[in-house]
């Protein structure tokens, strides 16, 4: 009994030092900052001056403002973010059809220089090709230059009168003074030696860019690529 | 503790002044683009823009399937050429399916088809109907010999169904001197 009482006042002494130390080592930093602010500070320097609780709220009032301004500010950079990323998507910035009046337009402009440009008599090429300078810019002059080149070569020996009239023009992207269409055309060929009159049809993609006041074919897409 | 530091006392802190100030710039900011971000995400035009968007693409894929046929599998490709239509087309559909049928297994013929383009002609989101444009290279395998291939202009007209938009009216654009009407209408200028 004896041995086993020392033993156990033995370990109680261990335990109670080592739990003193753990205290200790716990509440003693405790003790020295937070409290030594809290409390002696207040009883030592509260008569003089109030400076010390004025500042801690003073503090803790920024603090939390400052927390605020953080939130605040950063929900409205992310909800600008979101704003100009939705505005500017390829869905809202693509005006064809919403923009109704505007649609009509590229596609009434279009048509009708895909008539004009591929329209012509071979008595007279050179007057389709003087209507299609104000009609084309960009690649798609370069283009046409080619293309007509066989035209003039040949449309006077085959006595050729091409008509082209679009049946069908649909607008993909409409974007400020971009256009792209999808157009689709007849073409009659009337050989006036012979009389002999043969129909196409064609569909191209027309690229189209609004130029000095009016739709002018950037370029066009035969999709034989 | 004799005074507690007032409202006003804190507020005439500099630093609080400060804060208070930032905070405020700060609450400004993001009430003016959360407003602009609600007006961007609920505003009109862009959901239109959706639709038109959402339209073509269900149009383009309709016209891909109703191009799209295997004599080895005519069952599920027919079953897609029904659930991609409606309205007329629909019912020309299931009422020619068991000719069509027997006409493909005898021909033995596989189409494939690529869009080449597509483009919305007109837009009624009230009436639930779009008429649609597309250009399209058609692939025929027959059973023996090799692939013709050709290009097609299609014309079709859509309609909203309660399971999306679905195709009612679809076929070749005619060449040659038919259509002078609409000749003259796009011809305009």
């Amino acid at each position: 009994m004896a041995d086993k009482d020392v033993e156990v006042t033995e370990t109680a002494k261990e335990t109670a030092s080592a739990e003193q130390t753990a205290a200790a080592e716990e509440t003693a930093p405790a003790e020295e900052t937070a409290p030594a602010k809290e409390t002696a500070p207040v009883e030592e320097t509260a008569p003089v001056e109030e400076t010390a609780p004025g500042r801690r709220r003073a503090w803790r009032t920024a603090a939390a403002l400052g927390a605020a301004t953080v939130i605040l500010g950063g929900f409205g950079v992310w909800a600008t973010l979101h704003a100009n990323s939705e505005r500017s998507s390829a869905a809202a910035q693509n005006t064809a059809l919403t923009d109704g009046p505007a649609t009509a337009a590229v596609r009434r402009e279009i048509a009708a220089a895909i008539n004009t440009i591929f329209s012509y008599n071979y008595a007279n090429t050179a007057a389709t090709r003087r209507a299609a300078q104000g009609l084309l810019t960009g690649r798609a002059v370069r283009q046409y230059d080619s293309l007509f080149a066989l035209v003039t070569k040949n449309a006077p020996t085959q006595k050729l009168v091409v008509t082209t009239r679009v049946t069908n023009t649909g607008v993909e992207l409409l974007d400020g003074n971009r256009a792209r269409l999808l157009v689709f055309a007849n073409q009659q060929d009337t050989r006036a030696g012979s009389g002999q009159t043969s129909y196409a049809g064609a569909m191209f993609a027309v690229t189209a860019l609004h130029q000095g006041g009016r739709w002018k074919i950037e370029n066009i897409d035969t999709f034989s690529g | 503790m004799t005074t507690k530091p007032g409202l006003r006392g804190l507020v005439s802190e500099p630093l609080v002044a400060t804060a208070l100030v930032l905070a405020a710039l700060a609450a400004v900011f993001a009430a003016w683009s959360g407003w602009s971000w609600y007006r961007a995400s609920t505003g009109g035009p862009p959901q239109d823009a959706q639709l038109r968007d959402q339209v073509l693409q269900a149009g383009e894929q309709a016209v891909q399937n109703f191009n799209t046929l295997d004599y080895r599998r005519v069952a599920a490709g027919l079953a897609l050429w029904e659930q991609s239509s409606t309205g007329p087309l629909h019912t020309e559909i299931r009422a020619g399916r068991a000719q069509f049928e027997r006409q493909i297994q005898q021909t033995r013929t596989i189409t494939t088809s690529r869009i080449l383009d597509g483009a919305l002609t007109a837009l009624n989101p009230r009436a639930g109907t779009a008429s649609i444009i597309v250009a399209v290279r058609i692939t025929v395998t027959p059973a023996q010999g090799s692939p013709v291939t050709k290009q097609s202009r299609l014309a079709g007209t859509l309609t909203r169904t309660p399971s999306g938009w679905k195709l009612s009216q679809l076929g070749q654009v005619p060449v040659g001197a038919a259509a002078p009407g609409s000749g003259k209408g796009s011809g305009g200028g």
